[in-house]
């Protein structure tokens, strides 16, 4: 690159980011013109195109909004790349909602391991969600794999005594799993020291509104009984072998 | 035959993309997932309707109702819904597409002319997930006669 090369280019670079930031006050005003400031969580120029991508903390998690560079449209919808057919906003969101594995409260968890447990994974699952006995069902079936269960006893007030007496009962995954697979109802009492409760405002706190919500070892956090091949496919991904 | 084949290219190329905007892929936010409507029948009922998204069902038994202060409203006529005779989960009712419910409103809300309800209900989506219960709040007018 020559000096008058690298000089162009540097004008290019700052003439760009001068245009951005203008855009981006744009933006800001106009959003916060619809939106209180406190929801707000992010502005920025998307890397595709361009267009600023807003992001709205909503009661379920992240929103995303795109807005041309002079705020004189708001886009609601995803971004597909032409190319490839990703779904950008839909990686974007899961970039947004991705937790740290070592922040969860597997203290909480019914855990079992078979084989050598690399592959890890949490859940957050209700023993009368259809969808999350699927889940765990496939789940069992696969080997090399930790399985923490959070007992979200969200979906029926009944969820809420099963989970308490699973987890007083003398072997929780054994209780849990027959309350799954069999609909073999725990017998524990439901006063012994339990965190269910404590569980149910954690989840809420993380924005999840379906079950099964499940966490992997890179943090990233997904939604309901995906077919079993691209759960394999997620789970080595997220913990790949070492 | 060259802008034929051209066509056709394009048609291919793009498929990956539709697949995904038209896919199973996007979860709806249970609001849109379950839209809530209600109006008013008459001067003591309303009618709540959920329009339900193709691909989404509703549980008939987890619908229930209040008023705004939370006192429980009872003699809801719900309609019968699709039977399901599950080995694990018992006898189910769903609904798909939609469903219309009559709520019977206090004489205190009458005399006001007006009624908020609390209306919780549940569902799930075909992709394999189900919705923590949903509380929404719908405010309607009632006609007088």
């Amino acid at each position: 690159m020559t000096c008058m090369d690298r000089l162009i280019a540097a004008a290019c670079l700052l003439a760009a980011s001068f245009a951005v930031t203008a855009g981006e006050a744009e933006v800001r005003r106009m959003t916060q013109d619809k939106v209180s400031a406190d929801r707000i969580q992010s502005i920025e120029k998307v890397p595709w195109g361009e267009l600023f991508e807003v992001v709205v903390r909503g009661p379920d998690g992240p929103q995303i909004f795109y807005v041309d560079a002079e705020a004189k449209v708001i886009i609601v919808g995803q971004a597909i790349d032409a190319r490839s057919g990703r779904n950008l906003t839909e990686s974007r969101k899961r970039e947004l909602t991705r937790v740290k594995w070592e922040s969860l409260p597997l203290q909480w968890a019914i855990t079992s391991q078979r084989g050598s447990g690399r592959r890890k994974i949490a859940i957050l699952s209700d023993p009368n969600c259809p969808y999350c006995k699927r889940f765990e069902e496939d789940l069992a079936k696969l080997d090399d794999i930790s399985v923490h269960i959070l007992p979200w006893a969200v979906v029926q007030a009944e969820s809420v005594r099963q989970a308490k007496s699973v987890w007083c009962s003398k072997d929780r995954v054994k209780a849990w799993n027959d309350l799954m697979f069999r609909r073999i109802e725990p017998q524990a009492r439901t006063d012994c020291d339990n965190p269910i409760d404590e569980i149910i405002a954690y989840g809420r706190t993380l924005g999840a509104n379906s079950t099964p919500t499940w966490f992997l070892e890179n943090g990233e956090r997904y939604s309901g009984a995906v077919p079993f091949e691209e759960l394999q496919a997620l789970l080595d991904q997220a913990s790949p072998k070492r | 035959m060259k802008r034929f084949v051209f066509a056709m290219a394009l048609a291919l190329t793009a498929a990956p993309a539709c697949a995904q905007l038209f896919g199973a892929d996007e979860l709806l936010e249970p609001e849109r997932a379950f839209r809530l409507t209600a109006r008013a029948l008459d001067e003591r009922n309303v009618e709540i309707e959920f329009r339900i998204a193709e691909g989404y069902y509703m549980y008939r038994d987890r619908f229930s109702f209040a008023t705004e202060s939370g006192r429980r409203l009872g003699g809801v006529a719900i309609p019968r819904g699709e039977l399901k005779e599950d080995p694990f989960f018992g006898r189910t009712e769903t609904f798909r597409r939609a469903v219309r419910m009559r709520v019977p409103v206090s004489g205190e809300d009458i005399r006001r002319g007006n009624v908020k309800l609390k209306v919780i209900s549940q569902g799930c989506s075909d992709q394999g997930v189900c919705y923590v219960p949903l509380e929404q709040t719908v405010s309607v007018t009632l006609s007088p006669r």
